[in-house]
């Protein structure tokens, strides 16, 4: 983008579809043009999580409204597009085949290039339509209902992102959305949790898997049983359960864990900035303790808002722009959709 | 006018570029191609170049241009759009010059099935142009004449299905155990059953086996043999471009088992397309509802 004006750079279309959101986003030069989104959570809500058939049903719907829909929020018709970037991986396997099928069809169609972009690295691109290219090397804190993962990115634009660590079992969001159903809330469980925390305090000590344990690694399984032992054990004691105490000891106990492994990362690899996304970015919790620590340590924080913290296309736009402004050689049309995608 | 048609409703990922027009084409007279006759439908030229039918009262001539099946079903995603770029290659044809695109509903595996619906509705959403969707099943009972079943594979083990009188369908299309087919088929006096569901029980389906239906690019010509790659790495992958099995080139192979096929798909849409009809929504006809239980209620109720 450097002494380029975002109007000559080439318009990318991003197409996400790894698990049960139709994202559709257009980005130019690093500017968000669209970013449009066709959920299919109501479906799953009943059943608990997303159930891949039913998401894969929706994808197929949405697809193509989602993205006329994009180009129109734009003002832009498809043969504006200059290259077409998606979500190949990793994710539902059923879901992912959809968006990767689509974008194909688009990117012949329009006779434009195919970028096949990985999912947990679209989620760190999306921060440079907020704030901007990254200074350097960073660290990326990803977490999610899919994932809870800890990155270091040299280069996100040359797909250079290694994995430091990951969930062992659960993925963080996967956590709350058990937690909440225990306490009697709606799927998902991240934003009603955060809510009823709110009220309460941490003061149940609820154990914090790994913390110690000298890797970027977490685990949250531990953590979601210990809590499940602690609201029967009130249960047969007759006893009412203070849901917003539960609720708010529970954040804690996955935030506390989340944060000070990020901060260890930085310090681990000489890194001063830390970016963080995935659906639990939105969490307040998160980010207040996540601001005090890096501050503390001199880290500079980014965590775009809350709706491109989600799975989105905007985020697939984002990083199939960086990398078709850095050259990179587009994908072959026939890359697979992989849901083991790795890094 | 110039159609892409696909399937991807079977083990074969199907494409073929087909141009589809008003009128008789040559070497088929007119009074076969008359209403009259219409219980022949897709009447095949001697030269096998071409293929007549009346369709919707109006003699259309359907053309195909080029052709690829390749039989792989877990890899339909990655072979769909290469085998568009292929088939339009070979004929010289921009994606910009098509009219439409055409594409088996299904019934089919739904991963696959998918693949070709999505491509086929992204394909003309990028164009501009309309999408159709057609019944799978008739692109194999469409090209049929007298009374006869097509069944697909729908794992399971159950078979997809659909009755046909003359070409047009007047059953289905349905999901049932094998058991359960050779029992409707019985009641509706149906003898004869056909397509890739019908080896795969020869056990149920014995007294049901008849002459398979005629190979499709045998049937859809026009497009040149030979300029396929090869077969590729997986089991029981293959391209195959142009010529079907009737012809005699190349080392043997197995029997084709009759998948559907999209020039068939193209004539069946072609009135529609020529009367500039607009489309419906391209909506997989998945005959099955998702696999999904709700749990059960958490066992502590909390507050
Ligand atoms: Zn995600």
């Amino acid at each position: 983008m450097s002494g380029r004006r975002a109007g000559d750079a080439p318009l990318v279309l991003g197409i996400e579809t790894s698990c049960d959101e139709t994202g559709v986003g257009l980005v130019r030069g690093g500017v968000l043009l669209a970013d449009t989104l066709a959920s299919s959570v109501d479906e799953h809500a009943r059943y608990g999580g997303v159930i891949p058939e039913i998401a894969a049903r929706a994808h197929l719907e949405a697809m193509v409204p989602t993205v006329d829909r994009a180009l129109s929020q734009a003002g832009l018709r498809h043969r504006d597009v200059d290259a077409v970037a998606v979500t190949a991986g990793p994710g539902l396997a059923g879901a992912l085949l959809v968006g990767v099928a689509a974008a194909k069809a688009y990117a012949l169609a329009l006779g434009v290039p195919l970028h096949g972009v990985h999912h947990l690295a679209a989620h760190v691109a999306v921060d440079t339509l907020e704030h901007g290219p990254l200074p350097g090397p960073s660290i990326a804190l990803l977490v999610s209902g899919g994932h809870s993962s800890l990155l270091l990115v040299p280069d996100l634009a040359r797909g250079e992102v290694s994995p430091l660590g990951a969930t062992v079992d659960d993925a963080a969001g996967e956590a709350y959305d058990k937690v909440a159903r225990l306490l009697g809330m709606p799927f998902p469980g991240g934003p009603p949790i955060d809510r009823a925390a709110r009220d309460g305090s941490p003061t149940i000590p609820f154990p914090r898997a790994k913390a110690a344990d000298g890797t970027f690694d977490f685990s949250f399984s531990g953590l979601k049983t210990a809590v499940a032992r602690w609201v029967e054990a009130r249960g047969r004691a007759g006893e009412p359960v203070p849901v917003a105490d539960v609720a708010a000891s529970f954040q804690e106990a996955v935030v506390d864990v989340l944060t000070a492994k990020s901060v260890a990362a930085c310090r681990a690899h000489g890194v001063d900035t830390l970016v963080i996304g995935g659906g639990v970015a939105a969490n307040s919790r998160l980010r207040a303790l996540a601001e005090a620590r890096c501050e503390a340590a001199g880290i500079t924080l980014r965590v775009p808002r809350p709706g491109l913290c989600t799975d989105n296309g905007a985020m697939v736009a984002a990083l199939g722009s960086l990398q078709v402004e850095a050259g990179v050689p587009p994908s072959p049309l026939d890359i697979p959709a992989s849901s083991t995608l790795p890094l | 006018m110039l159609l892409i048609a696909l399937d991807t409703a079977t083990p074969a990922c199907s494409v073929a570029l087909v141009d589809v027009a008003h009128g008789y084409p040559p070497g088929l007279s007119d009074a076969a191609a008359t209403p009259a006759t219409a219980g022949q439908p897709a009447a095949t030229a001697a030269n096998g170049s071409e293929a007549g039918a009346v369709v919707g009262g109006q003699a259309v001539v359907v053309t195909g241009r080029a052709a690829r099946q390749v039989v792989d079903p877990r890899r339909h995603a990655e072979l769909l759009v290469p085998l568009v770029r292929e088939v339009l290659d070979e004929a010289a044809v921009r994606p910009a010059d098509l009219d439409g695109v055409v594409v088996g509903l299904g019934p089919g595996p739904f991963t696959s099935l998918r693949v070709g619906v999505v491509t086929a509705g992204a394909f003309a959403d990028a164009l501009g142009k309309p999408a159709y969707g057609i019944c799978s099943l008739d692109g194999v009972g469409a090209g049929l004449t007298g009374r006869v079943a097509v069944a697909t594979d729908a794992r399971r083990r159950e078979v997809y299905w659909a009755v046909y009188a003359d070409g047009a369908r007047v059953a289905g299309p349905f999901v049932d155990r094998p058991r359960a087919v050779v029992d409707a088929l019985r009641e509706m006096s149906v003898s004869r059953l056909v397509g890739p569901g019908a080896a795969l029980y020869p056990d149920v389906f014995a007294d049901l086996a008849g002459p398979g239906p005629h190979p499709w690019p045998a049937s859809a010509t026009g497009a040149r043999t030979g300029a396929g790659p090869d077969t590729r790495a997986g089991t029981g992958s293959g391209t195959r471009s142009g010529a079907g099995p009737g012809q005699t080139s190349g080392p043997p192979r197995t029997a084709d088992p009759g998948y559907p096929s999209p020039v068939v798909l193209a004539r069946l849409a072609a009135a529609d397309v020529l009367a500039r009809r607009p489309p419906a929504p391209l909506v997989p006809l998945y005959l099955r509802r998702p696999d999904a239980a709700e749990p059960h209620p958490p066992k502590t109720v909390a507050v």
